[in-house]
């Protein structure tokens, strides 16, 4: 088990560090300026000042701040709509076509007129990010539910179980795999849609860091940003992916790996 | 149709031959394209010397016979945006103030300085009707302002002097022309802008709280313009004739201070605000394109004060590094305005010789 385990991280490893080599052979022969291509040396160094002097945990705490306050916002109010709409066959043809709807919108496409309503500070962002966090976990919700198997319900309808009963022992547990799904989908929105609202306005976090750098032609400093959001964001749905075992372990064909 | 197509292979391979020992094309390129800074009015023009050579054709004029085009590219990203596009290569020349110009050269971007500009002002705006009187309250304020733009330096000395950094505001970045807007709309508090905001405040939509007229020049920015290293080690030639023609649009802007500023309102700014922000000033200070003193020590001045806020991480040496006078130099000994526009020092003062 702990051997399948670090073979699986020895071969996750091996496309990452092959684009590592070929990124420090093309800025060894310097194919590309270097101001739009610093080598990694460089981008180690930036790292290492940024980490040293405290500037990349203090931008990354407001970021992370920032993508938990909309994650547990957008993921709550996605969790009950997406529970109700597959639940009750009424808020579903009530809510179904809105939903349906608002969700071919671009995230992005909610800026101008979220700004307008709510300004450029915290509570744009957190709206913002909890919005298009929101959308996967209500579809997963829904098609988890959707997707209980008849042989659950029906012994559930010989036990004669109230509606709360069935939902609590019955609905979500086995929607529970899809719902987790839900839960990582909207994370990882969530923290694509802080550097956006960072982009926007901001004085502090890392998105606005990187705007910054850009415009003082500081390429090393928005690549760090970008390597420090993927490793975070990829901690994170480590994280949230330890939690499948613990409440999936009642399933007979469970498989973690 | 083998035999075909090997003597169409023969007839291209000649041509080929023919056209690299005649050398035509390859000497000049076809297109040198120019990037400006693109005003609050998104009008496609520019203004002072530069504007006298595009309104003038005199870049068509004197590559008339190597049949160049001259593109002007106006970036809404302002100098930052410049910058960039020097680095990838999407223009050949460039004028930016100097905060972005330097970072841009302490990035490691290959450009040289050949010619050089004075006086931009920057002024604080704050809603008409905002209880905002003066700088030390914008404490704890949202302030917005172009990022990495000269007003952005501005905007850092003119903080510093009142007791306050960067730090103190709620910066929002913004460019030249939404900044007018959002201190007209409120989304703002306070805004570090060009001379715009005469007019806004001649229109009733703003009030100003201070700009660097107040403070001593140092405080205004000066300015470059570029060109890609690269570009200049491979067409010298090119060079000295574009800053010729450069020194003769400037020669043009300097000598009636009336009818450049009028001249300048094609940008689609106001008379009246142009007027008021160079009160006081000459056109042949406003327009000399010479890198002087003070252009140097502004300039050496700048790149500490940055590097002390970290917007640059790197320092670079101006004089040796970055400056290159050669073109200017032999432009204005050709045009005979060796002693047209005098030397200023630090403080706008004519040097004495």
């Amino acid at each position: 088990m702990k051997l399948h385990n670090l073979k699986n991280i020895l071969l996750g490893l091996i496309v990452p560090l092959l684009i590592l080599a070929a990124w420090d052979f093309v800025t060894r022969r310097e194919l590309f300026s270097p101001q739009l291509l610093p080598s990694p040396k460089i981008l180690f160094e930036t790292w290492w000042d940024m980490q040293s002097s405290g500037e990349l945990a203090i931008n990354m705490k407001m970021s992370l701040q920032r993508v938990g306050l909309g994650f547990l916002l957008g993921a709550s109010t996605g969790f009950l709509l997406g529970t109700a709409m597959g639940t009750w066959k009424l808020v579903e043809q009530y809510l179904g076509p809105l939903f349906n709807s608002i969700r071919q919108v671009p995230i992005i496409a909610w800026i101008p007129f979220l700004l307008l309503c709510l300004g450029i500070d915290e509570l744009f962002k957190v709206v913002f990010i909890a919005i298009g966090a929101s959308i996967p976990m209500a579809l997963k919700t829904v098609e988890g539910i959707k997707g209980v198997s008849n042989s659950y319900l029906e012994v559930a309808r010989v036990f004669e179980y109230g509606r709360l009963k069935l939902l609590r022992t019955i609905v979500i547990p086995a929607a529970l795999p899809s719902i987790i799904t839900g839960l990582r989908l909207s994370l990882s929105e969530a923290w694509m849609l802080v550097v956006a609202a960072e982009l926007v306005a901001a004085s502090v976090g890392i998105g606005n860091v990187m705007t910054i750098a850009r415009r003082l032609i500081q390429t090393d400093v928005v690549l760090v940003g970008v390597i420090a959001i993927a490793v975070t964001g990829f901690i994170m749905d480590k994280v949230l992916s330890q939690l499948e075992p613990l409440f999936l372990s009642w399933r007979k064909n469970y498989n973690p790996n | 149709m083998k035999k075909t197509i090997s003597t169409l292979l023969t007839f291209a391979f000649a041509l080929a031959a023919l056209g690299t020992a005649t050398g035509f094309a390859a000497d000049y390129p076809k297109v040198i394209r120019i990037g400006q800074v693109a005003g609050s009015f998104n009008k496609p023009v520019s203004t002072g010397g530069m504007g006298y050579v595009q309104a003038n054709n005199l870049l068509d004029e004197e590559f008339k016979k190597e049949g160049i085009t001259f593109e002007f590219v106006y970036i809404r990203a302002a100098g930052p945006g410049i910058q960039e596009a020097l680095a990838n290569k999407a223009l050949d020349f460039g004028q930016s103030g100097d905060l972005p110009s330097i970072a841009g050269r302490a990035s490691g971007l290959r450009t040289r300085a050949i010619a050089g500009s004075r006086g931009g002002n920057t002024y604080v705006a704050v809603p008409a009707d905002s209880k905002i009187k003066t700088i030390k309250e914008i404490k704890g304020k949202k302030v917005g302002v172009s990022l990495g733009t000269y007003m952005h330096a501005a905007m850092l000395k003119i903080l510093k002097d009142n007791g306050l950094t960067e730090n103190d505001v709620k910066l929002v970045n913004l460019d030249n022309a939404t900044v007018k807007v959002a201190i007209a709309t409120k989304d703002v508090d306070v805004a570090f802008f060009g001379n715009d905001a005469l007019t806004l405040r001649n229109g009733g939509l703003a009030r100003i709280i201070g700009s660097t007229k107040n403070f001593p020049v140092w405080y205004q920015s000066t300015g470059e313009l570029l060109v890609r290293d690269e570009f200049a080690k491979k067409y010298p030639d090119i060079v000295k004739r574009f800053v010729k023609v450069f020194v003769k649009g400037s020669y043009l802007a300097s000598q009636n201070k009336n009818a450049t500023l009028k001249f300048n309102t094609r940008n689609g700014s106001a008379l009246a605000q142009l007027k008021e922000d160079s009160e006081g000033v000459s056109a042949l200070y406003s327009n000399s394109p010479k890198l002087d003193e003070q252009w140097l020590d502004h300039t050496k001045r700048s790149i500490a004060l940055y590097k002390k806020h970290g917007l640059i991480r790197r320092t670079f040496d101006a004089e040796k590094e970055w400056v290159d006078r050669s073109f200017l130099d032999a432009a204005l000994k050709e045009l005979k305005l060796e002693n047209y526009w005098p030397d200023y020092d630090v403080n706008g003062n004519k040097k004495k010789k």
